[in-house]
């Protein structure tokens, strides 16, 4: 893996998570509103079709189950469970796993951009957000590094391997019970 | 299965009084089998007493759910407390039979990567089998009470009002406590996850694709998908169980948890079939598996949106 990989991934992470805390100040009130008022927003938030806020809600389910329930696996496998599982046909998982985060990517943004001004000043949200940031960057880096250089080899899983798999599955959980916890924010942060 | 109830006419006490004598009188027959098994050492009739178990804990959750319907369509009675006292044997000999199929489903896993079922395992199914046996007869004795008022004991007197036993109990607990709540969900889908993952890995195998995995291998991660489901099944009855109503209401909730049962082909397909086990690297899988693949996954993301959907379609 090139450290130029590393820099460029860190640094988007870094910058995406800067930009979700950022919006949610004072002075983006006025964005997060017209986030609401968009065609996206309003259709999420108010169609009655078969396409409008459940649809959204059921895609975000499905998108988890794919990528948190495959990657993790992968991660496992790294970790040294199951170990006669040969690793190098797990990197064909990867184009299921970025689909399914495609796919949350899309209904995510649809169900933030409905009730943009609730979400990105919930700290419980902007906290998930966070957290599936940098477990995705964790799930990058670990497919480039393992996955990339030879791809019908059977890769040595190092270190920095293990440690890449196992803050992401940390952090994945950490995500799961944040973006599950968003809608009892009231509960929580008295909001 | 109120699609099945509606095409015999039936309501759900009706179909609650089919199903459970599955649990009920199943739980006698394989636990007669299993010890049967065990004193003359006959390895295949094990296996299919294992079985038998792991089955009756599936039908265990549909006799659950339309037990809870059935109340709905018999409340205006004076004996309420008879049903209380039925629902409360009912919580403990579901969770024990649950446990129960685990443990079988744990030996029958034992059996194909060990060749023998640990001696613990086959210790805690014999002691599990023989509690469970004994709640359901107790939770079916009280429940052909409530329907045949001419086996009931003479002079049986049953209280105006019901005591708050332990269904109550939990169910205050659930609703009185603002996390709980929001932690069984947490954990339903957590299980659900684990569940899943298991779920896609295997099927692309018995699909055809990662065919470089020999299935054997696979095999290894299936106990993470039984404890997902595990965690969903506890996690998710003790929601339904708090306000049974509220899921009961729902026409699309009773298609879930036919599904889900059903699904669970895919469990015992690839725990107890050669078929599966004896696919190695490179070898193309039977159209049974192709099929079963196929159809398990529909049938998994069908539990998954029928169950997301439950808060619109109230």
């Amino acid at each position: 893996m090139q450290n130029r990989t590393v820099m460029i991934a860190g640094f988007l992470a870094g910058f995406v998570s800067a930009l979700v805390w950022v919006l949610g100040t004072d002075v983006f009130q006025g964005l997060r509103l017209w986030l609401e008022a968009t065609f996206f927003g309003t259709f999420v938030r108010e169609s009655t079709s078969a396409f409008g806020y459940p649809t959204f809600i059921v895609l975000h389910t499905v998108g988890l189950a794919v990528v948190v329930g495959t990657s993790t696996l992968v991660a496992l496998r790294v970790l040294g469970f199951a170990s006669t599982i040969p690793i190098a046909p797990l990197g064909r998982l990867f184009p299921l796993i970025w689909g399914g985060f495609a796919i949350n990517l899309f209904s995510g943004s649809g169900l933030a951009a409905a009730t943009a001004d609730g979400q990105l000043t919930n700290p419980v949200f902007t906290a998930k957000i966070v957290f599936v940031v940098i477990a995705v960057t964790a799930m990058f880096l670990l497919q480039k590094s393992l996955f990339v250089d030879a791809p019908e080899r059977e890769p040595t899983v190092t270190r920095l391997h293990r440690q890449l798999a196992g803050s992401m599955v940390g952090l994945w959980l950490l995500a799961m019970v944040a973006g599950r916890l968003i809608a009892y924010a009231g509960v929580i942060v008295g909001r | 299965m109120n699609f099945i109830a509606e095409l015999f006419d039936m309501n759900y006490a009706h179909v609650h009084i089919v199903l459970n004598h599955f649990p009920t009188v199943g739980a006698a027959i394989a636990f007669g089998l299993l010890m049967y098994s065990l004193l003359r050492r006959h390895a295949e009739l094990e296996e299919i007493s294992l079985v038998l178990l792991m089955v009756l804990a599936l039908l265990g959750i549909p006799t659950f759910i339309t037990g809870a319907a059935a109340e709905s369509t018999i409340s205006v009675r004076s004996d309420t407390a008879l049903v209380e006292a039925h629902k409360d044997a009912a919580v403990i000999a579901f969770v024990l039979l649950a446990l129960t199929g685990t443990a079988a489903w744990l030996g029958l896993w034992q059996s194909r990567r060990f060749k023998r079922v640990a001696m613990w395992n086959q210790v805690a199914v014999c002691g599990l089998s023989l509690v469970t046996l004994i709640a359901m007869v107790w939770t079916g004795t009280m429940g052909g009470e409530i329907s045949h008022v001419e086996i009931r004991e003479e002079g049986m007197v049953i209280p105006a009002e019901a005591e708050t036993g332990l269904n109550g109990e939990l169910e205050a607990w659930v609703l009185d406590n603002a996390w709980v709540w929001p932690a069984g969900e947490t954990l339903h889908f957590t299980g659900m996850t684990m569940l899943f993952g298991v779920a896609v890995l295997v099927n692309l195998r018995l699909v055809g694709l990662l065919r470089s995995i020999p299935f054997r291998a696979l095999h290894r991660l299936l106990p993470i998908a039984i404890a997902g489901f595990g965690i969903s099944l506890i996690s998710g009855m003790l929601l339904f169980n708090a306000n049974p109503m509220r899921y009961i209401a729902v026409p699309t909730f009773f298609l879930k948890m036919f599904l889900l049962v059903v699904a669970a082909i895919l469990v015992l397909y690839v725990t107890v079939f050669d078929t599966t086990w004896n696919l190695r690297a490179g070898d193309k899988p039977p159209v049974v598996a192709r099929t079963i693949g196929v159809a398990t996954t529909a049938m998994w993301l069908c539990v998954l949106y029928f169950g997301r959907m439950i808060p619109f379609l109230e």
